[in-house]
Parts: C-alpha cells; sequence; structure tokens
C-alpha cells in the first residue's frame, strides 16, 4: 500500500462522506439524530459494524464464491448486528429502549454493505481496517453534528417540530446544501488559484 | 366489530398517520433515489409493497412457529434479512420471465428493495406489537400502499421542480430533502386521527 | 463432476458454513450475557415513594430497605409467561415494588407498560387493600402528551380505567388508550397476585424484624 493509497483511504470519511456526500443510510440519520446522545450512539454502534464487517469480509474475500457474495456478506453483517444487539439490551437498557428498534435496522445500512461490496471484498485487510475506521468515523461525526443542530434547534424553539422525522428532513437538506455551498466557493478558489499561478509561469 | 376498527385503525394508520417514510423515517434511501419520474416510483411502490406485504407475513409464520417456540428469538434479524433477500431473489426471477417490459423498468431498484429498511423495519414492529396474522398482512400492505403514495406524490412533486430554477447549493438531493420535510410537515396533519 | 455443479456444491457449502459458525457464535454469546432484569434505581425509588408515600425522604426510602424490588419467586409467579399469555392484551408488566415497612407498609406498585404514538410508556402504579391509590409515569416519549389532562392520575388512583370515556374529547386518544391498557393489565395482575404480594410483604418484613 502506497502511502498516497493510504492518504485517500484514510481521508475516504470526509472526501467521500457516507451522509454528506454519498447520501447513504439516511433512515437512521434522520430517525435518530433528534438529540446528540442518540445520534452517538447509534453512530457508534454502525461504525463498530462496519469496522468488522469490513475486516472479516476482507479475510474472507478469497473463501467466498462470487455468485453468492451477497448472501454471505448479508449473514456475515447481520450476526455483527445482533452481537450488538446483544450487548446493548445486556448492559444498557436506557439506551436498549431509545435506539433499540434502529439497532437491528444497522443490518440494512447501505453504508455496510456498499463499503463491503466496493471495498472490503477486493482489498486487504489492513486498507479494508482504515478503510472502515475512517467511513465509521465520517457517520459518527456527521450524525453526531446533525443531532447536536437539531438538539440546539429543539432547545431553542421547543420540541415538536426539530425533534420529528420532518426536522430531521429540512435541517439534513439545509445543512447539505451549506456544504455544497463550501465545497463548490472551496473548489472556485482553488481553479482560481491554479489559473493564476499558470498565468504567471 | 372492535376487532374490524382496530383493522381499519392499522390501515389507516399505515398509510396515513404513520406513513413510513413521512412519519417514522424509514425507507428515505429509495424514496430519495427512485422519485424523480412518477412512472418508475409507482412500479417501485408496488414492488416494495408486494415485499412488504409477504416478507412480513413470512416472518410472522417463522417468528411465531419456529423461532419463538425453539427459544432462538435472538436470531429473528438474520432469518428475517435472508427471507427478505430471497424473495428480492425470486421477484427477480419471476419479473425477468412474466415482464420483461417492468423488469426493465424496475431492475436497477430491486436489488435496492433488499436494503431498504422499511421493509426489515415492518417485519420486526408487527412480531414486537404481538399482531395476529390477518393484522400483520394488513399492516405489511398499507405500509407498504403510504410507501408508495409518499413516492408517488414526491415523484410528481420533483417532475414539476425540474422546471424551476433552484439555487445551485440546493440542487439534488438538498431540495429533495427540504421538500420531504415540507411534505412530512403536510403528513403530520393527520396525526391524532384513529379509530381504536 | 461437471462443472457448474462442482461450483454450486462449493459456494452451497461455503454459505453454509458461514452461515453455521455465525450462528454457533451467537449461541454461544446469547448464553454468556445476562437478560436484561429490570432493578430498583434511586429515580424508580423515588417515583415509587411519591405514589406510594413512605413517608421517609427519597434517599432514605431508597437506601434503607422501605422500598424494594419483588423477584417472580417471591410471589410465586412469572411475568414473562404472565406477558406471554396476556399478549393480546397489548401491555406488559415489567416489575413489582413492595413496601415492607413506612407510611403504607404492605402496599405495592406494579411497574406496567404499553406502546404509545411514539413508542413505550412506562407507568408506575400503586395498590394498598386491593385499590389503586396512586400512579406516575416513568417513561414516555407521546408527541401528544400535552393533551393527556392533568388529573388523569388522580383519576386512575380512583379507580376508573375507562379513560377513553373520561377524557377521549382531549384528542390524545391513542396515548390515553395506551396508558388505558397498561392500567387495566395491571389492575388485573393485581386482582390476582394480591393475596401473594402481600403475603411476600410481610414475610420480608418479618424478616427485617419488625
Amino acid at each position: 500500500m502506497t502511502k498516497n493509497e493510504f492518504k485517500k483511504t484514510a481521508l475516504g470519511g470526509i472526501t467521500n462522506n457516507p451522509v454528506f456526500v454519498l447520501v447513504l443510510g439516511m433512515c437512521p440519520t434522520i430517525a435518530k439524530s433528534d438529540n446528540v446522545i442518540n445520534a452517538v450512539s447509534l453512530g457508534l454502534c454502525t461504525a463498530f459494524v462496519l469496522i468488522l464487517s469490513n475486516v472479516i469480509i476482507s479475510l474472507l474475500r478469497k473463501v467466498i464464491p462470487d455468485k453468492v457474495h451477497l448472501p454471505a456478506y448479508i449473514v456475515i453483517i447481520a450476526s455483527l448486528v445482533t452481537f450488538v444487539q446483544m450487548v446493548v439490551s445486556a448492559f444498557l437498557p436506557t439506551l436498549n429502549g431509545s435506539i433499540g428498534a434502529f439497532i437491528s435496522l444497522i443490518t440494512v445500512n447501505c453504508i455496510i454493505l456498499g463499503r463491503a461490496e466496493a471495498f472490503a471484498g477486493k482489498n486487504k485487510v489492513l486498507p479494508s481496517l482504515i478503510d472502515g475506521v475512517s467511513m465509521g468515523l465520517g457517520f459518527v461525526a456527521s450524525i453526531t453534528l446533525l443531532g447536536a443542530v437539531r438538539q440546539g434547534l429543539t432547545a431553542a424553539f421547543g420540541s415538536g417540530f426539530f425533534d420529528k422525522t420532518m426536522g430531521g428532513f429540512i435541517v439534513l437538506g439545509l445543512m447539505m446544501a451549506v456544504f455544497n455551498a463550501i465545497f463548490a466557493y472551496a473548489r472556485e478558489r482553488a481553479k482560481k488559484r491554479a489559473a493564476l499561478i499558470e498565468r504567471e509561469a | 366489530m372492535e376487532y374490524f376498527l382496530g383493522v381499519v385503525s392499522i390501515v389507516v394508520s399505515g398509510i396515513l398517520t404513520n406513513n413510513i417514510v413521512l412519519n417514522q423515517s424509514l425507507g428515505i434511501c429509495p424514496f430519495l433515489g427512485v422519485s424523480k419520474k412518477t412512472q418508475s416510483s409507482v412500479g417501485m411502490g408496488l414492488a416494495v409493497t408486494f415485499v412488504i406485504s409477504i416478507a412480513s407475513c413470512v416472518c410472522w409464520i417463522l417468528y411465531t412457529f419456529v423461532l419463538d417456540p425453539l427459544d432462538i428469538a435472538y436470531l429473528s434479524t438474520i432469518v428475517f434479512i435472508l427471507v427478505i433477500a430471497s424473495l428480492v431473489q425470486l421477484l427477480d426471477i419471476v419479473l425477468k420471465k412474466l415482464s420483461p417490459s417492468l423488469y426493465g423498468s424496475l431492475g436497477v431498484y430491486l436489488a435496492l428493495i433488499t436494503t431498504n429498511c422499511a421493509v426489515l423495519g415492518t417485519a420486526n414492529s408487527v412480531i414486537s406489537q404481538g399482531l395476529d396474522f390477518f393484522q400483520t398482512l394488513m399492516t405489511g400492505v398499507s405500509i407498504g400502499l403510504g410507501f408508495t403514495v409518499a413516492l408517488i406524490l414526491m415523484a410528481g412533486i420533483r417532475e414539476k421542480q425540474q422546471l424551476y430554477d433552484v439555487p445551485r447549493p440546493f440542487v439534488g438531493f438538498p431540495i429533495a430533502l427540504v421538500t420531504a420535510g415540507i411534505m412530512a410537515m403536510a403528513f403530520y396533519g393527520f396525526s391524532g386521527l384513529s379509530f381504536s | 463432476m461437471n462443472k457448474t455443479v462442482a461450483n454450486a456444491l462449493r459456494s452451497t457449502a461455503v454459505l453454509t458454513a458461514i452461515a453455521v459458525v455465525c450462528v454457533g457464535l451467537l449461541a454461544v454469546c446469547n448464553m454468556f450475557f445476562p437478560k436484561y432484569k429490570p432493578n430498583l434505581d434511586a429515580a424508580t425509588a423515588a417515583l415509587v415513594n411519591s405514589v406510594c408515600p413512605t413517608g421517609q425522604s427519597d434517599a432514605d426510602a431508597y437506601e434503607k430497605g422501605f422500598i424494594t424490588m419483588l423477584a417472580d419467586a417471591d410471589y410465586g409467579a412469572s411475568l414473562e409467561d404472565y406477558n406471554k399469555t396476556n399478549k393480546d392484551k397489548k401491555a406488559s408488566i415489567l416489575a413489582v415494588y413492595g413496601e415492607p415497612k413506612g407510611l403504607n407498609a404492605g402496599a405495592y406498585v406494579v411497574e406496567c407498560s404499553a406502546d404509545g404514538r411514539d413508542g413505550e410508556i412506562v407507568i408506575l402504579i400503586a395498590y394498598r387493600d386491593g385499590g389503586a391509590i396512586g400512579a406516575a409515569v416513568k417513561k414516555q416519549g407521546e408527541s401528544f402528551w400535552g393533551k393527556v389532562p392533568e388529573n388523569l392520575f388522580e383519576v386512575i388512583g380512583s379507580g376508573k380505567v375507562d379513560l377513553l370515556e373520561e377524557f377521549g374529547s382531549t384528542g390524545a386518544t391513542v396515548t390515553l388508550s395506551a396508558i388505558e391498557r397498561a392500567v387495566k393489565l395491571s389492575a388485573e395482575f393485581a386482582l390476582e397476585y394480591n393475596t401473594a404480594i402481600r403475603k411476600a410483604i410481610s414475610k420480608l418484613s418479618t424478616e427485617a424484624g419488625l
């Protein structure tokens, strides 16, 4: 693995941010970002499953026949999710009450199957681990940010809107637009600077 | 009579008051991904309705007669997702044979249904609510129809939206999300509607 | 042997192997992880103290044994089985707390729950001499909670549980019917186990030397 490849994989969580760039895993992002605690805990559960599934699938990539790779991935991911469910319901009963229903839905979070399909199934263990950590942290960061904004807005304007699904849709849409504007501005500046350097040369 | 009202309540709640997309925020990926054209959204909605109804019934049967009696309810996530994945595969094969034209317009989205959390979410919720078989079937059908309604409405709005000049940063997903938010506000007006 | 057949066999074998290993590991995990049991924490004790006063401060009531959680075996029941047989009532009994000493010695509090519009509603209902004397909410996330009348729990305490009849006009029908289901089930439970629970509590108080 070259240094360049490492950099590209490790920064994947930002440049290919699952929530704001790839727009994957929207359901838990909107449903459970109503406050920071729910957001962080669901994000961490998802990241845990993502990292382990990436490692396991990458380890087994030569054993799993191509034809049945999808069912095999699904079984592995579902088992990891069941494990998380067991741990949470045994040791964190309060958390189980607030995000329990969404833990089992981690199985169908497109980020996890997506990374398994696009990365872990084709790469060695170490890069897959790095990809899992990077993507996982990218997801935790985005859902936490959204959770913080929504909790702040709920505290400021009272409950009933920003902590509901409708508020989630609108806040996420507005935040995505802000990020788009920032990215566009940064790209424009980079282009201008490149043009300037070219002219000076 | 009470049972009948309960079923009516399930149907109304599945389609309007507890709309799976706009109220429970499940199944958002296909809701945003496949709502650009009305025609494909109808097909997608019906395919999802089919899978949700059959999947919740099959999962209910497996849970009630196999998982629960054997005390292995902890395996439900694995079993349910395998049921859903095989159903989608089956639908894929059947559609390819029976209606190649529908398959042509739906083919890409079929694979998406497996990772549609509305399907697994419904299967989980009928189990945790302790419904009977008929109620499960009605829940599956009405939640699927609710998804279809939301999808078609969204597609209608987005078709019109393409004609307008949307501010640059909002092009694509952001404007779709804001639109969905406003639709969810409209659907929130149904809440409190109850027959039981 | 035909190559496709060999391939198919290999695919099936690998898939089965993965599934068997996963299920096996999960079965092992399931044996070793403790099952969640509700237990008496300080917050719950404070709520129990408010619906069924011991005459002590919340901290004293919690720490000095004025409130204890009864185990299934104490009164010869199984909450799990009870909830299973009453599945169609769409409510469940979570725990029973007894008060072996204090102002309401011999009274007990039943923790019950039902699903409302926006998740589980958990309610504590206090019983003394077979009648409800108070109720409080431990957990709820209802968007229509503002419409639940303030004197609702006094009405429950007075023994009336036709909540929809009393308050249906407020519009919080789903929330109210969930509360009603939970309260009704707890009343049935209290009726069935009243003698056994009170016997268990008096046994606890004699053991404590009262």
